[in-house]
């Protein structure tokens, strides 16, 4: 099976890049890719490049690899609760990677981990780095994770659903608090999700994926101005939108079942779902095209 | 219009048992004092953040949970009087879409026999009719008689939804509440359910009870809108109204937490503090002081009752 096929995408340093698309478009693996996070056997990097700072992290060797995770490149996750271990402090978690990747004492790592849970806007943290995952809510423990990930300044911070499992009022502290530390901190940020209203509030540049593969990259504006591809048109109207007084109109949602990465048609994944399909789409797959400077779409209308 | 359901001052609390941090007879406050009414025909939405019981709320009113206190009226019946016999006869008129296709669909029995099996219970229908009548199911929530024999794996999140829907349906209700049936699944997918929802309300003149946390989607399909917070009803409106004139500060922060589609828009978002706190222990007065941004000296004292403030709008708030 092919989760990601022929992926390019690019980050630049204190940029906000945004990864969005549906369960099973690749988006996660991709990611995990990049910190060679995905299990192998069963998955494996058959191709490809991944350059960090003028090095390949596809061909590093494991021990190399192991220094920049967690140190260079961090990663959160969506489940803030499944990826905090229950038996330890948050304290101890925190300190945890700090002495993974500094020659530090207990008592040095420990201190700056405090410290650390002070810059996610944990209240009271000296007290807070003593207690355990069960005794957080959802949206301190998602702040427990950031921190865990941002204790050695990273350059790059992959996020990947930090908002999805939050109550919109937590989800908006979070994103906020994101935001707030990547000016900062200066780092890039590449923010996966499925949510174009996180897309649009807080993304610099926008990739989406559809099937393995990116569709459409633009920036912020751009995209959300002048969606190219049939997919992207197809998210933004089948949102429900908040605008009063309309009467309400049918949702046009995109019609058939997201694919099925085993049984994709040869030609454009999307053409089996898509309105604007035409006889020229099956044969065979469109390229990524620059249609306009900076905005590439996957789609042979576009343009 | 005449109200279909009529739900009064009901609570729900759950006992903590040999609680290690409460005690004894400390308890869960899921469901604290809530009041409305659901008229014939239309969509009542509620949201509310997780926690905010409103779950509980669908489970007690189709009797699935015995309540602390309170009433619930379904048409001209008292659901918590009622015999076995009579619940079973209401059942039938009432039914619910659950939130999570996994897991609310078992896995060993194939689609026919999930969406014929309330025609049996009820004696509704059998041999050739029953199976008419699951095929005309299917075919009223975009599924056909090809996928009679199938079980629940060979489906996707959004199929097994739409399996859920058939199955509610199949014993003819009147009234359908569905909790959170959309949240578990893709954008793309979202869409072409409450499409369905609103195709099958036209047709069969349905009532819902729509439950949700997706502010966006609730507004869509709803006629009014209640928001809850910590077992309570905090604001009721109709949808526009309360979209457009949000009274409560509570309402307010959830609406403007809400992320914009839209990324020219620079809109004012108010942060609320902390977390929503433990129905365990209700803050004094207005159980959302704690968070408020506009509380004053009342508000930990004297808690506010939910009081119609302009024609159909009510709020429970000390401002008003």
């Amino acid at each position: 099976m092919r989760a990601v096929d022929g992926v390019t995408l690019s980050v630049r340093p204190g940029e906000m890049l945004g990864l969005v698309g549906e369960s099973g478009c690749g988006k996660t693996v991709t990611a995990l890719s990049i910190l060679r996070l995905v299990p192998d056997p069963p998955g494996r990097i058959v191709g490809g490049t991944i350059s960090f700072e003028g090095r390949d992290l596809v061909r590093l060797p494991e021990e190399e690899i192991r220094k920049i995770r967690g140190c260079a490149i961090s990663m959160i996750f969506q489940e803030p609760m499944t990826s905090l271990n229950p038996v330890f402090t948050v304290g101890e978690q925190v300190a945890e990677g700090i002495r993974q990747h500094q020659k530090v004492s207990r008592r040095e790592a420990w201190d700056q981990a405090v410290e650390v849970l002070k810059r996610v806007k944990i209240s009271d943290p000296a007290r807070r780095a003593r207690e355990y995952p069960h005794q957080l809510s959802g949206g301190m423990r998602q702040r427990v994770m950031i921190a865990i990930a941002l204790a050695l300044r990273p350059k790059l911070l992959i996020a990947d659903e930090p908002t999805t499992a939050l109550d919109v009022t937590i989800q908006a502290q979070i994103l906020e608090l994101l935001l707030g530390l990547q000016e900062e901190m200066k780092m890039a940020v590449m923010l996966i999700t499925h949510d174009l209203g996180v897309i649009a509030e807080t993304a610099d540049r926008v990739v989406v994926m559809y099937a393995g593969r990116v569709v459409e990259e633009a920036s912020v504006k751009e995209l959300f101005d002048n969606p190219l591809h049939p997919y992207t048109q197809g998210l933004m109207e089948s949102l429900p939108r908040l605008e009063t007084g309309k009467a309400r109109r049918r949702l046009r949602a995109i019609p058939g079942l997201v694919p099925n990465l085993l049984e994709l048609p040869t030609g454009c994944k999307f053409a089996p779902r898509c309105p604007k399909v035409v006889e020229q789409c099956w044969p065979t797959e469109p390229e990524l095209r620059e249609i306009r400077p900076g905005h590439s779409a996957r789609c042979i209308l576009a343009g | 219009m005449e109200p279909l359901l009529v739900v009064k001052n009901l609570k729900k609390y759950f006992p903590l048992k040999r609680g290690i941090w409460f005690g004894e007879g400390a308890e869960v406050r899921a469901v604290d004092g809530v009041s409305f009414e659901v008229r014939r025909g239309e969509t009542m939405g509620l949201v509310g953040e997780s926690g905010c019981g409103k779950s509980t709320m669908a489970r007690l009113i189709l009797r699935l949970l015995e309540p602390t206190a309170g009433e619930v009226y379904f048409g001209k019946a008292s659901v918590f009087e009622t015999n076995k016999e009579e619940m079973r006869q209401l059942r039938r008129r009432m039914q619910i879409v659950f939130q999570d296709p996994y897991s609310s669909l078992d896995p060993r029995m194939p689609v026919d026999e999930i969406v014929g099996e309330g025609l049996t219970i009820h004696r509704l229908a059998r041999g050739k009719e029953k199976t008419d009548r699951v095929v005309d199911l299917l075919e009223m929530v975009g599924l056909g008689r090809e996928h009679m024999g199938r079980y629940p794996h060979e489906f996707s999140g959004g199929q097994r939804q739409r399996i859920g829907i058939a199955r509610a349906l199949a014993v003819g209700p009147e009234f359908l509440i569905a909790d959170e049936p959309v949240s578990a699944l893709d954008v793309s997918i979202q869409a072409q359910i409450i499409n369905l929802f609103e195709d099958l309300q036209e047709q069969l003149g349905l009532t819902y009870l729509f439950i949700a946390h997706d502010l966006r989607v609730v507004k869509h399909i709803s006629d009014r809108v209640a928001v809850m917070y910590l077992g309570q009803i905090v604001e009721l409106a109709d949808s526009d109204e309360l979209y457009r004139n949000p009274l409560h500060p509570y309402t307010q922060a959830l609406l403007s937490a809400i992320p914009e589609v839209d990324p020219q828009s620079k809109r004012q978002r108010i942060f609320l503090e902390g977390d929503p706190p433990s129905p365990v222990q209700i803050p004094s007065g207005c159980r959302f002081h704690p968070r408020c941004p506009k509380r004053f000296d009342r508000c930990d004292q004297e808690e506010p009752v939910l009081r119609e403030v302009s024609a159909g709008h009510w709020v429970s708030c000390h401002l008003y």
